[in-house]
């Protein structure tokens, strides 16, 4: 993945002179950008002083959207991040920069230059120092009562003259508390402490302010990242810069979470991939009982707090779908009979498991569902399924999980998609009605684009007579493979090895690269010769790479094996089992007929003679090339 | 020439960074305000992993500055 790795740095010189000459062009490109890729604060801030250098009369393409920033830290990170932000919503923004601790000023004097700016929206982000009735020392109760009270009504007093003179929404940072604790536990009794009456404060405003005042629960996630990192000493005594600016990209994930809000364009769908997403392993190969899933493991665990996690999204009115290739049946067995798994199958309003292309079932989720395509959130942890989403549904938030399960739960909430500013009745019984809609799963044509995608993954196989050490990662394949298996036969080393060893038969394995990874070792193919014809007796592939033409790739090169030897007499032996019915719709694809299938026994397939080469988008792998293998 | 520590600092005060020597700083460029320094100074902490302290933070003048700082707090710049 290190050469995906996305470097703002090297690609500086390209993205200015293209923001100079197209900034529609390079504005499309930063978006797409963003979306995969998550930018470190310095990055951040570099590209939002670059976005500031664009004149909105250039930008055509881009929603404008005019913000008006008051603030009594420097604005300037502030306004970087808050371009960078809404670029990755899709709005260009010209920003008013209102002076240094100038708020009040700026919303009670009516010739302001806030005003004068007529902005689409206020954005305000104010230390607790800020606070007028902040008490300075020890008050009694009903004393600290007045001055919270008091502070709410200066409030709302400014709010209700921003929505008289302007009429937009308001975007406003709670306050973070003190990181000072001063004589510890004593400040948490004490209604006069600054971090108890900030806290007080905060609720306060939450409980109070209108609808139009939307809140960016700063508090909160300084606590998560901690106090002690979020403030900058230095920085702040250097240049009142309000926090560290190692965490905009956890700003800019709230921030865009009260962007959305404001404009009515929350999240409302959660799709998610099965396999390595909800449970450890692959339940085609690895069955109900192998799966990863529970208390019997650490890793177990983990994909059991993730589901939990997600069927909490589920109470809490986000819709859930499923998207996976998968058999439709074997996978729904996970929801109907695992005995920890916590969600069901009707906590999802759309089950969409087959062996189609992802993106034309979120199409189909979306139309389902009746709801538009840029509310969906994908979730999968296979990167060439993401980027397949990225390039064809751009809309769609695609989230690719990564490396340890137990993180995923971060991973996920951690990007604030689902945030919304308060519950109302119909959240708590949204799923239900969507679940109402929700119809069976079975699809569909798949995009004309696919082959455009498939090509774009740079693919490229080895195909070679198997080694002594590739024959025991094939004995470990033979063991877990159960839907891309042409006989089941659970082969072992020692049989695999007299069957390469014997002059009739041979063992090829399969390599298999592609832009985002080297996969390895993913298939493998047993032959035999045999009253002159050339029989495929075993085939076994990694169901992570089905259906990008490898299937076809590997048979073009069986059939000219067999043409080398002066063999057409070509056939596959069949057996079927209740889990690899994947490879039944294959046949046919790869020109073969069928001559004569058993109730019980081994189907027998042979090629048909007018066979020519079928269409693949996999390129030949450079025979010297150093292959590994694990 | 460490050529990650001149792209960052062109990146900040945006000019290419061919227009950069290790004497560049605020007294010669003028988009090097003090903004623009704190954003450099939040900038290489983040991608060398370093923190300076305020009188360093003060003492900035050049590129050259820069390098040393990193160096001293054992970031490898190339």
């Amino acid at each position: 993945m290190d050469s995906n790795k996305f470097s703002l740095l090297n690609q500086l010189p390209e993205i200015r002179s293209t923001l100079a000459t197209n900034p529609d062009a390079a504005f499309q490109a930063l978006r797409s950008i963003l979306h995969a890729h998550s930018m470190p604060g310095f990055e951040i801030e570099l590209l939002g002083r670059l976005l500031k250098e664009v004149s909105p009369a250039d930008v055509t393409e881009f929603n404008l959207c005019r913000i008006a920033i008051l603030s009594n830290y420097t604005v300037d990170p502030l306004a970087n991040v808050i371009r960078v932000g809404c670029l990755k919503e899709g709005h260009f923004i010209e920003i008013y920069e209102a002076p240094f601790d100038s708020c009040k000023q700026e919303i009670l004097s009516d010739s302001s230059g806030l005003y004068a700016f007529n902005p689409d929206m206020v954005v305000i982000a104010n230390s607790y120092h800020e606070f007028a009735s902040l008490p300075r020392g020890p008050m009694d109760k009903s004393q600290i009562e007045e001055a919270l009270n008091n502070e709410v009504e200066i409030w709302q007093g400014m709010w209700s003259l921003l929505n008289e003179r302007i009429g937009k929404p308001i975007l406003q940072n709670l306050c973070e508390t003190s990181e000072q604790e001063y004589l510890g536990i004593a400040e948490r009794r004490a209604e006069w402490s600054v971090s108890r009456f900030v806290e007080n404060l905060n609720i306060k405003f939450v409980d109070s302010a209108p609808s139009f005042v939307t809140w960016i629960d700063v508090e909160t996630l300084a606590a998560r990242v901690g106090k002690e990192n979020w403030h900058d000493p230095r920085l702040y005594h250097h240049g009142k810069i309000g926090f560290s600016a190692q965490f905009l990209p956890e700003y800019m994930s709230l921030f865009n979470a009260s962007f959305r809000s404001a404009l009515g364009k929350t999240k409302k769908a959660l799709i998610l991939d099965l396999d390595n997403t909800l449970w450890g392993g692959v339940i085609g190969d690895d069955g109900l009982n192998g799966i990863s899933l529970g208390p019997d493991s650490a890793e177990g665990e983990a994909y059991y707090a993730f589901c939990a996690y997600i069927k909490n999204l589920g109470q809490r009115g986000v819709v859930l779908g499923i998207c996976s290739k998968n058999e439709l049946d074997i996978a729904t067995e996970v929801f109907e009979k695992h005995p920890h798994m916590p969600l069901n199958l009707n906590d999802f309003a759309a089950v969409y498991c087959n062996w189609n292309d992802k993106a034309s079932n979120l199409t189909n989720i979306a139309k389902e569902l009746n709801i538009d395509i840029s509310t969906l959130v994908f979730v999968d942890d296979n990167p060439a399924e993401c980027e397949l989403i990225r390039q064809q549904l751009p809309e769609v938030c695609t989230l690719q999980l990564e490396g340890d399960p137990s993180l995923f739960i971060r991973q996920l909430d951690f990007q604030h998609l689902f945030d919304i500013q308060r519950f109302s009745d119909a959240d708590l019984t949204r799923s239900e009605s969507y679940q109402a809609r929700a119809k069976s799963a079975t699809l569909l044509a798949s995009t004309s684009n696919l082959d455009d995608y498939l090509t774009s993954l740079d693919m490229k196989a080895l195909i070679k007579e198997a080694s002594v050490d590739e024959l025991k990662r094939l004995a470990q394949m033979e063991m877990k493979t159960n839907q891309f298996n042409l006989s089941t036969r659970r082969l072992s080393l020692e049989q695999l090895q007299s069957m390469s060893e014997s002059p009739e038969k041979k063992i090829f394995a399969i390599f298999l690269t592609d832009c985002f990874a080297d996969h390895g070792l993913i298939s493998y193919v047993a032959t035999e010769v045999n009253d002159s014809k050339f029989v495929v007796t075993d085939w076994l592939m990694s169901c992570r790479v089905f259906g990008r033409t490898l299937e076809e790739y590997i048979f073009n090169n069986i059939v000219k094996l067999a043409q080398v030897q002066g063999i057409s007499n070509i056939e596959i032996t069949y057996n079927p089992t209740a889990k690899n019915k994947v490879m039944e719709n294959l046949f046919e694809k790869l020109q073969f007929s069928c001559v004569s299938h058993y109730p019980e026994g081994p189907w027998h397939f042979t090629v048909s003679n007018d066979w020519s080469p079928l269409k693949c988008v996999i390129r030949d792998n450079d025979l010297s090339a150093e292959t590994k293998c694990y | 020439m460490s050529k990650d520590l001149f792209d960052l600092v062109a990146g900040i005060v945006n000019v290419s960074p061919q227009e950069l020597t290790l004497e560049s700083g605020p007294e010669n460029l003028p988009k090097w305000d003090s903004l623009a320094q704190i954003t450099i100074v939040s900038a290489i902490e983040q991608k060398y992993s370093i923190k300076l302290t305020m009188p360093e933070i003060l003492s900035i003048r050049s590129v050259a500055n820069l390098q040393e700082l990193i160096e001293k707090h054992g970031g490898i710049t190339n």
